[in-house]
């Protein structure tokens, strides 16, 4: 224990544990990943992924510093020395080693317990899906302080842990490109994709599988510092076992995290269940106005999607208030008040927009067509909480004139018209524009 | 005499070693088709290993040479930029002129600023890490996160450049001035 | 049999000579640096003597079971030094300052005589007590935490000489361990060497031939990788004549003997 204490204080070790702490923890936290419903701040299993994603930059480093670490035997000209004692050179290195494992440990940990805090206060469904997940990152980061202390032992020049930290980060790009989840070997590279959903997790065979090739990499690492020609052996048949069995896809479903949960009309997923406060009151409200339509829908309910889903959604049935919470950007650091919660879910009668992330056209009339049917339920016509400026004036004009055709028609007509633009929005299919209109605007 | 010198001084550096190294180096990431990120990598790259060479074997020894110290270092900073950019230029990943130039300043700077404070072993850190900063942040985020991501930004960026030139100006001055750390 | 008595217990007994070699060669590289050597050393400081090239740092690294013979026999401690034998519980009997000493320079002088207290495979309860006991008597106490590479070059000398002693080796090899010492230490170091010398196979291989008179109780002389003398330091004295190259008897002895007197 106290060689363990000397190799701590004096090692790369602690350097190493800080600056992993550091440069996650920095990325994580003022970096894209505190934005959606996918924050590595709100859920458990997010949490993991984004740590795992994070491994990108943290993994390539530590191979470096494990390379520089490697290179202290070489660089201080103990081997003679060294060479006429007893104990076994894998102690040596395994307390060198354990030193530096202890460090990376000990921060991962850190990382996690930073994330935890906020997690613990965000959302209520726990479960222990994520732990496989930060197994496998622990010891994909232990493995790379193995294998550069082995590489640098193999090539002892000042260069290789630069050259090491460089071919690890190129080696991580590949990851990157949005393909990679078809393709099956970039889930041998330590880093997970960026997460997108909160109804997914990364299937426990993945897990197992990368558990083993990222062990073979450190036991490879290790042998390479003894400089056994064995240390092949253990990567070679990792890769040759791990390669065959990858399943392709590093995400399936979460049924559980995605199963509707309902009370008193507002059916939230299990994962948002945390959430049901703060939306309750806003779906009642909602409910309330669209009461006012001929068949209003009976319900709010939470389509489990992903944050950046489809380019469009499919028809919708009419009997509820559909609401994907990342579409109008609940999840920020301030959370939208109770009013605009309600502004969204009564936008376009309870409808979500047809185009996603792909802004066609004829976008201006659909946003006029919601414009005029959420005014028709409020009784104010406002601009819609998604409206978009650019195309302000033409919506403007588009509504103005919806809105005052449908005013001058008589009452009974104008709930008919509404309803059947309702109907028209939800489906995706047609111009609910025209159909409020009748053809006229 | 000068080039004796040069020739000398080079070796002294492990210049032809790092030459070598940096030249497949850029050839495997050339064989990559990555873009900006592969690009900014092999600028890295080639400061990094320019960056191994900062430091002399036996500081205390070169400190005692009778001639001063401060231009020399400055020349070795631009001079292992210029052949950095030449190779880059010449084997590296596929990018514009400018691109490249501007990172090697910009990363070079790095180098020499992490030479001054962590010593020249682990000078490769700063622009190896800064790099790799890049892959997970993408580089259309918002303004702040824009500066954050300038080795892999669009050439017309004006933040990118500015950072850049700031960061070779301050890491020559402080290099030449201050050399490596112990 | 009373009581069931362990393999380290019987062993001093199990040898006449702490050192001995039989016809011993040793490659250096490509030349025999070690070329028929036949060598007994016992109890005592044995002073190694011999001109630039002589093989006396091959012989010690040897010793050090860090070189192998290439033939003859060389026993350690009554263990035999050679390609296929394990040499743990020699290794664990030895204390060995090389001529170039390598140190993590981060680590303090405590915590590098720990660790190499550690690499001897010392029993754990000793080595606190048996790390500052070697810091002491090699007078780096008062720079005992102090990080290596902040010393001078006598004092990580010193610290050297501290990691060697640290098991109380009973073969302890010194290769040129007054070289950056001052006269001051230098005088301290022989004292320590003649108190080591008392219970243990001490070997200094030295250039400074007033270090032999002063401190050993025995000097060999080896030249082209063989012996050439063994004998007291008065011995030596007396094979020089008064035409022999050298300030004192002992290098005019030295010169005698070596025969080719004061070559390079």
């Amino acid at each position: 224990m106290r060689i363990l204490g000397i190799e701590l204080r004096r090692t790369a070790a602690l350097v190493l544990g800080v600056l992993t702490v550091v440069v996650v923890v920095g990325m994580l936290q003022w970096g894209p990943s505190m934005k959606n419903s996918a924050a590595w701040s709100r859920q458990w299993s997010t949490m993991a992924e984004w740590v795992r994603f994070m491994l990108m930059i943290a993994w390539p480093l530590v191979l470096g510093g494990g390379a520089v670490q490697g290179l202290r035997d070489r660089r201080s000209g103990v081997d003679e020395l060294f060479g006429s004692t007893p104990r076994p050179r894998a102690h040596r290195v395994a307390w060198t080693l354990g030193a530096v494992a202890t460090a990376l440990v000990a921060a991962y940990a850190v990382v996690l317990v930073v994330g935890a805090a906020q997690v613990v206060s965000a959302t209520d469904y726990f479960h222990l899906a994520w732990l496989p997940v930060t197994v496998v990152g622990v010891v994909a980061l232990v493995g790379a302080a193995a294998l550069g202390m082995g590489l640098a032992r193999l090539v002892p020049s000042v260069l290789t842990p630069p050259l090491l930290a460089v071919g690890g980060l190129a080696l991580m790009s590949l990851g990157l490109g949005p393909e990679q989840a078809e393709l099956g070997w970039t889930l041998l590279l330590p880093s997970l994709p960026m997460p997108v959903t909160v109804y997914a997790s990364v299937p426990a065979a993945v897990s197992a599988v990368q558990l083993l090739w990222f062990a073979a990499l450190a036991v490879t690492g290790f042998l390479l510092v003894l400089r056994r020609w064995a240390a092949v052996l253990p990567v070679l048949v990792a890769g040759a076992v791990a390669v065959p069995l990858m399943p392709m896809s590093a995400a399936a479903r979460d049924e559980v995290a995605a199963e509707l949960v309902c009370v008193e009309r507002l059916c939230l997923t299990r994962a948002h269940e945390h959430e049901r406060a703060a939306l309750a009151g806003p779906a009642r409200e909602a409910l309330r106005l669209l009461a006012k339509l001929p068949s209003p829908p009976t319900s709010v309910r939470e389509v489990p999607a992903a944050v950046r889903g489809e380019p469009e959604r499919g028809p919708e049935s009419t009997e509820a208030v559909w609401v994907n919470l990342d579409d109008f950007t609940y999840f920020r650091r301030e959370p939208p008040t109770a009013e605009q919660v309600t502004a969204y879910l009564v936008a376009g009668a309870g409808t979500r927009t047809c185009y996603g992330d792909r802004i066609p056209r004829e976008v201006s009339r659909e946003v006029a067509a919601r414009t005029v049917m959420t005014a028709w339920l409020t009784g104010r016509v406002e601009p819609l909480p998604s409206f978009r400026a650019w195309l302000g004036e033409e919506i403007d004009a588009l509504t103005e004139r919806a809105w005052a055709h449908l005013r001058a028609m008589p009452e009974a007509d104008q709930a008919v018209r509404v309803q059947a633009a309702r109907e028209v929005q939800a489906a995706c299919a047609g111009d609910a524009l025209t159909t409020l209109t009748g053809g006229a605007a | 005499m000068t080039a004796r010198w040069l020739l000398l001084y080079a070796r002294s550096r492990q210049v032809p070693a790092s030459a070598a190294a940096v030249v497949t180096g850029l050839a495997a990431l050339a064989s990559l088709d990555g873009g900006p990120h592969v690009a900014a990598f092999g600028a890295a790259l080639g400061t990094a290993a320019v960056a191994t060479g900062f430091g002399g074997h036996d500081l205390a020894l070169d400190r005692t040479a009778a001639f001063g110290w401060p231009p020399r270092r400055a020349a070795h900073l631009l001079l292992g930029g210029a052949v950095v950019t030449a190779l880059l230029l010449a084997t590296g990943p596929v990018a514009g002129d400018a691109f490249v130039l501007r990172d090697v300043v910009g990363l070079g700077g790095l180098a020499a600023l992490a030479a001054v404070v962590l010593g020249a072993r682990a000078a490769w850190t700063l622009p190896v890490g800064w790099t790799g900063v890049t892959l997970v942040i993408p580089p259309a985020d918002d303004h702040w996160l824009s500066l954050l991501t300038w080795p892999v930004q669009p050439t017309s960026t004006t933040s990118a450049t500015v950072t850049a030139v700031v960061l070779g100006c301050t890491g020559l001055l402080a290099y030449a001035w201050l050399g490596c750390r112990r | 049999m009373a009581r069931a008595v362990s393999a380290a217990e019987v062993a001093p007994t199990g040898y006449a000579w702490q050192v001995e070699a039989k016809q011993l060669r040793v490659r250096a590289g490509r030349t025999m640096a070690v070329d028929g050597l036949d060598l007994r050393l016992g109890r005592g400081v044995h002073g190694l003597l011999g001109p630039n090239g002589a093989g006396k740092t091959t012989l010690i690294r040897s010793l050090a079971t860090v070189l192998r013979p290439a033939s003859g026999t060389l026993e350690v401690l009554g263990e035999p030094v050679s390609g296929r034998v394990d040499l743990r519980r020699v290794r664990r009997a030895l204390g060995y300052l090389p001529q170039d000493f390598g140190y993590y320079k981060r680590f303090t002088v405590r915590e590098f005589v720990e660790y190499m207290a550690w690499l001897k495979e010392m029993p754990k309860r000793d080595v606190p007590g048996a790390v500052q006991r070697a810091v002491e008597r090699v007078g780096l106490a008062d720079r005992a935490d102090s990080k290596l590479k902040a010393l001078s070059g006598g004092m990580v000398r010193r610290a050297g000489i501290a990691q060697a002693i640290v098991n109380d080796p009973e073969v302890l090899l010194l290769d040129e361990p007054t070289a950056g010492l001052d006269p001051g230490q230098r005088v301290r170091f022989r004292e320590l060497l003649q108190e080591l010398g008392s219970d243990s196979c001490v070997v200094v291989s030295t250039h400074l031939v007033e270090d032999v008179a002063a401190a050993c109780t025995d000097v060999v002389l080896i030249n082209k990788g063989r012996l050439v003398f063994q004998g007291t330091p008065d011995d030596l004295a007396a094979a020089g004549g008064a035409d022999d190259v050298g300030d004192s008897p002992l290098e005019r002895g030295y010169s005698a003997v070596l025969g080719g007197a004061g070559e390079w």
